[in-house]
Parts: structure tokens; C-alpha cells; sequence
């Protein structure tokens, strides 16, 4: 059996009395693309440093690919492409210079075909190549970022707010080569993000995170299914009677022609609980991804 | 690690350069300054009307043509200038943790000791340089410009004022390697660094100036380069040198030692 491609098990940092992370556990398998979601602050970069090293936990510890991402750490970082979340960059060289720097102290030079296409996909020009980084904008800089991540086509990319700063085209390119590399299975990206819109369209599974401890991790799927339905039922003419008990439903309000329930699972119990009442209509909502992240973050309950 | 030290030596370049020509033109200016004196017969002139206290301390630099064009390498502008571009490339650590540089480095299969490593070599090799310039531009200024008949400085001297120069950058250089590789920032490196410089060479001052201050020789590096007594071959050589280089020593391990273990 093959080793997860990340495993934190009980990460935990303290920076002196303040909390970055405590007891992160989670484990992301091979070829996934999972999202890392959390508010500002919410210890994703922590977390993010932790793997790379950069950082030294409290306690706990964390892996790629089986190794230890401190004890093993230039093991781990041969298979990583990393992208930090502001992009570092030398002034003075130019864009080609710096991914060519890049290159050569990286775990394999890139292969030219790889960065041809990676240009291509960012609209990255010779010219562009040739300017020194200092006159580039932020979007430029963050798509050279991406490429110095992916062009040594690591089995791992972990990437701390990839698309921040990017415009919608490129954000589009970027999701496009992610789902590419994760049609192809050989890559495993793990991508922290605050961008719900982005995770949902790229991310198979997500884990949220709060105050530096994990929430939740479901696949999106998951995380719709266990959120409630709010369903408005409307009658056609005042009813005064008790709301029928159903498991899992709750009542949001009530007036004469008009009930809002939440209803968790599938709506058959209540209709059969309806039975008798002149229901008029039944309207219902399902949540989408960004009410159920915004309620977790604001809840912070385990879910 | 090749990669790693180009591109260090690629950013200092320029600076280096730079400095290399201060350095050349001082030398210049000063054997310039010594053929005129040596023209004029101003030795014996010059050395009556300086202080008591600047003739205790630059002593036979200012009383003949050999030793004043061997003045440069105590010269407090010279000594300054090569000991805060040591400090300025020793904190090199601290401006790669700033800039997030070593994010992208370290993202990379590259063992943390590299990166001090790397600021060490350039460190000493860009002061070993610029000190060689400095000694290449002193025998050949007076190769050049001396009067027939008239010594430069012999070459036993200018290696020995090379060596303490070279040692006491590095010393610094070390020292700063060591706070660069605890501190965030650059400026908060050089800033506390700089303090430091200064203070450590006005103590020397003082210690030439008063004898009040004598109890606190030792503790300025500064005092393990005695450019008079090297002039006149009576200083500890050997003792000057272990002592300079084992601070530098000293605070490279230090550097390794804290930046192994920090978070970046």
C-alpha cells in the first residue's frame, strides 16, 4: 500500500502564547486535489510553512509521500513544487533568468517542452521573459510563481493562494492545468484558499480550518449533504395547528399561511407529515458551498 | 551550491566594484599625498604639528614615505568601509528571510546549512578581494609613483597589514552572520550592527586617547589590528590573528547553529 501523498498527524503550532495550529490531522491520498479553506489567519500558510519546513511544529508532524517532512525534509521537498503565498522574486533578474536560477538548484532541470507549455498556458511571452521582474505587476509575478512551481513536474504541488492577484482568464488557465494534472493522477495539489468559488471548481475534497483547528474535511458533496435544505411550505389558508414532529426538521418560522423549516436528508418524512394540510406550495433552497463555509467558519462547530 | 554563490556574488557585484575603486583611488590619493610630502621634506614638519595622541597612534605612518602610503590599510575610513560591506554581505541571511527568498530556495532539495554556507563564502571572498585590491594598489602605487632611492613599505609589512585588515572584516563579517541568522530583517542586521561597529571602534579611540579606558582594550576587535606596531614589527601578530578569527569563527557557528533551527 502506498503511502498517502500528505499526512499531518497532530500538527500543532504555538507562536509563544498565541495558537497557529493545533492538532491538524488530516491525510490527502494520491492524485487528489484537495482544498485547504480558512478565513485570514486561519493557520493555512502555518500549516502550509509546517510542510515545507520553513516552520518547526510545537508538536506533531507531517509527511510526503512517507517522509518526514522535518527529519526527511530534503527527501520531501525533492517531490514538492511549492508556491508561497507572495511570491518572492529577485528584482534584478529577468523572469527568464529567475526560472532558470530556479531550475538549477530544483530537484531536475525542467524540460523545455514543460515550460513552453506552461508560457503558453499563462500567456507567458518571450518579451515578458526578458523584462526584469521588478517591472512586472502582481499577476505577472504570481503567474511566474505558478510556473516555478509546476515546471519541474513534482508529485506534489502545494500551493498557498495560487490564483490571488490573477485575472479571471488566468484564474481559468490555472484550473484548467490543475485539471489536467488531475486527470493525468500523477499529481496530488494541495491548495489553501479563502476563493469558495475557486475550491468548488477545482477541489475534490476540502478541509476546513478555524482559529488553527480543523472543522471539517468532506468532499464537496459531503459538505452539501450534511447542510439542510430550507424548505418554505405555503398553504392556501391559515393554519393554526402544531408543525408535525419530524426527525431532524427544524422550524426557522411560522406564520399563518407560511412555514420555513430546515429539513436535513430527504423530504419525503415531512410531505407525509404534510398529509391533510391544504398545502398550497413547497418551495425549497439548497444551500450553496459558500453558505455552508461562511456558517462553519461562524459556527466552528465540528461537523 | 555553485548556482547559489553566483547568484549572491551577481547581487553584491556591483557593490564590490564600487568599493574596490574607493579603495584603489584612497590608495592613490594617499601615495600621492606621501611623494608630496617626500618632495617637499614635510615629514619631519608634518609629524611635529600633529597631537601628541594622533602621533601615539598613527606613529611612523606620518613620518615617512613608506609609512604613510602603508597608512591606508588603518586608515579609520578604510577600516570602516570594509567592515560594513562585510556587515552589509553577512546579512545576507536576514534579507533572504525577509524578501521570502528562502521560501523559494528552501522549497527547493537544499539542506539549510547551504544558505549560511553560501553567505560565509561570499562573505569572506568578496573581503579577501577587496583587501587584495587594496594590497595590489599599495605595491603598485608605490612601484609606480615612489622616488628613486625612496622604500615603500616591504612586503612583510603590507602582507601583515593585509592579514589583520582581512581578519578584522571577517571577524565582523562572522559576527554578523551570526545576528543575521536570528533577526527577520536586514535593516534591523545592519542597523544593529553599524551601532555596534562604531561603538566597538570609538572604544578603540578612547583607548588610544585616555588611559582611563585601558581596562576595556581587549574588548574592541579593533585593538587586534595595531597598523603602528606592525609598522615597526613589534606587534602579536599571531595572537592578533587567532583572536580575530576565532570571533569570526565563533559567530559563523553560531549562525549555523541558529539558523538550523529557527523558523523562517
Amino acid at each position: 500500500m502506498s503511502a498517502p501523498a500528505i499526512a499531518l498527524e497532530g500538527l500543532t503550532k504555538y507562536y509563544g502564547p498565541v495558537v497557529g495550529l493545533e492538532r491538524l490531522s488530516l491525510t490527502v491520498e494520491p492524485g487528489e486535489v484537495f482544498g485547504f479553506l480558512g478565513a485570514n489567519g486561519a493557520g493555512k500558510t502555518t500549516a502550509i510553512r509546517l510542510m515545507m519546513d520553513l516552520l518547526r511544529p510545537t508538536s506533531g508532524s507531517a509527511a510526503v509521500l512517507g517522509f518526514d517532512c522535518h527529519r526527511e525534509a530534503l527527501e520531501a521537498r525533492r517531490r514538492i513544487g511549492y508556491l508561497p503565498g507572495e511570491t518572492p522574486l529577485y528584482p534584478e533578474l529577468t523572469g527568464a533568468a529567475y526560472l532558470k536560477f530556479l531550475g538549477s538548484i530544483g530537484p531536475r532541470p525542467p524540460a523545455p517542452a514543460r515550460l513552453d507549455a506552461l508560457f503558453r498556458r499563462f500567456d507567458v511571452s518571450d518579451l515578458d521573459l526578458q523584462r526584469r521582474m521588478r517591472d512586472y505587476s502582481h499577476g505577472m509575478k504570481r503567474k511566474l510563481g505558478i510556473i516555478q512551481a509546476l515546471m519541474s513536474e513534482p508529485q506534489v504541488l502545494i500551493l498557498d493562494e495560487p490564483t490571488s492577484g490573477l485575472d479571471p482568464l488566468m484564474i481559468d488557465a490555472f484550473a484548467e492545468e490543475i485539471a489536467g494534472l488531475a486527470a493525468a493522477g500523477r499529481t496530488t495539489v494541495f491548495l489553501s484558499s479563502h476563493v469558495l468559488s475557486e475550491v468548488e471548481r477545482i477541489c475534490g475534497r476540502i478541509a476546513l480550518i478555524r482559529r488553527g483547528s480543523l472543522v471539517t474535511v468532506r468532499t464537496l458533496d459531503e459538505l452539501r449533504g450534511t447542510h439542510p435544505r430550507r424548505v418554505t411550505i405555503l398553504f392556501s389558508q391559515p393554519v393554526t395547528t402544531a408543525i408535525p414532529t419530524v426527525p431532524g426538521v427544524t422550524t426557522v418560522s411560522r406564520r399563518d399561511r407560511e412555514w420555513v423549516l430546515d429539513v436535513p436528508g430527504p423530504l419525503g418524512p415531512l410531505i407525509t407529515a404534510l398529509g391533510g394540510l391544504p398545502v398550497d406550495d413547497i418551495r425549497y433552497s439548497t444551500p450553496t458551498l459558500e453558505d455552508i463555509v461562511l456558517g462553519l467558519f461562524a459556527e466552528g462547530q465540528p461537523c | 551550491m555553485l548556482t547559489l554563490l553566483a547568484r549572491s556574488f551577481g547581487r553584491v557585484s556591483r557593490m564590490w566594484a564600487a568599493s574596490a575603486l574607493l579603495l584603489v583611488g584612497f590608495q592613490v590619493a594617499l601615495t600621492s599625498a606621501a611623494l608630496s610630502l617626500q618632495e617637499s621634506g614635510d615629514y619631519g614638519r608634518l609629524f611635529d604639528a600633529v597631537p601628541a595622541f594622533v602621533r601615539n597612534w598613527l606613529g611612523p605612518s606620518l613620518s615617512s614615505f613608506s609609512g604613510m602610503t602603508a597608512l591606508v590599510f588603518f586608515e579609520p575610513l578604510v577600516i570602516l568601509l570594509l567592515v560594513l560591506f562585510a556587515v552589509y554581505i553577512g546579512s545576507e541571511l536576514a534579507s533572504d528571510v525577509e524578501d521570502g527568498l528562502v521560501d523559494l530556495m528552501l522549497a527547493r532539495p537544499l539542506p539549510r546549512y547551504w544558505l549560511v554556507t553560501r553567505s560565509l563564502i561570499v562573505m569572506t571572498v568578496t573581503a579577501l578581494t577587496l583587501v587584495l585590491v587594496l594590497a595590489a594598489a599599495n605595491v603598485a602605487s608605490v612601484a609606480l609613483m615612489a622616488p628613486d632611492g625612496v622604500p615603500g613599505p616591504s612586503g612583510k609589512t603590507v602582507l601583515n597589514l593585509a592579514a589583520h585588515l582581512f581578519a578584522l572584516t571577517w571577524c565582523f563579517g562572522g559576527v554578523t552572520l551570526a545576528v543575521a541568522a536570528r533577526l527577520e530583517r536586514r535593516s534591523g542586521v545592519l542597523g544593529v550592527l553599524t551601532i555596534a561597529v562604531i561603538a566597538l571602534f570609538l572604544l578603540k579611540v578612547l583607548v588610544e586617547f585616555s588611559k582611563r579606558f585601558e581596562p576595556l582594550r581587549w574588548l574592541t576587535p579593533f585593538d587586534y589590528f595595531q597598523g603602528t606596531q606592525i609598522l615597526l614589527d613589534k606587534a602579536p601578530v599571531t595572537l592578533d590573528l587567532t583572536v580575530l578569527g576565532t570571533i569570526g569563527l565563533v559567530g559563523a557557528a553560531i549562525a549555523y547553529w541558529q539558523f538550523a533551527r529557527r523558523d523562517l
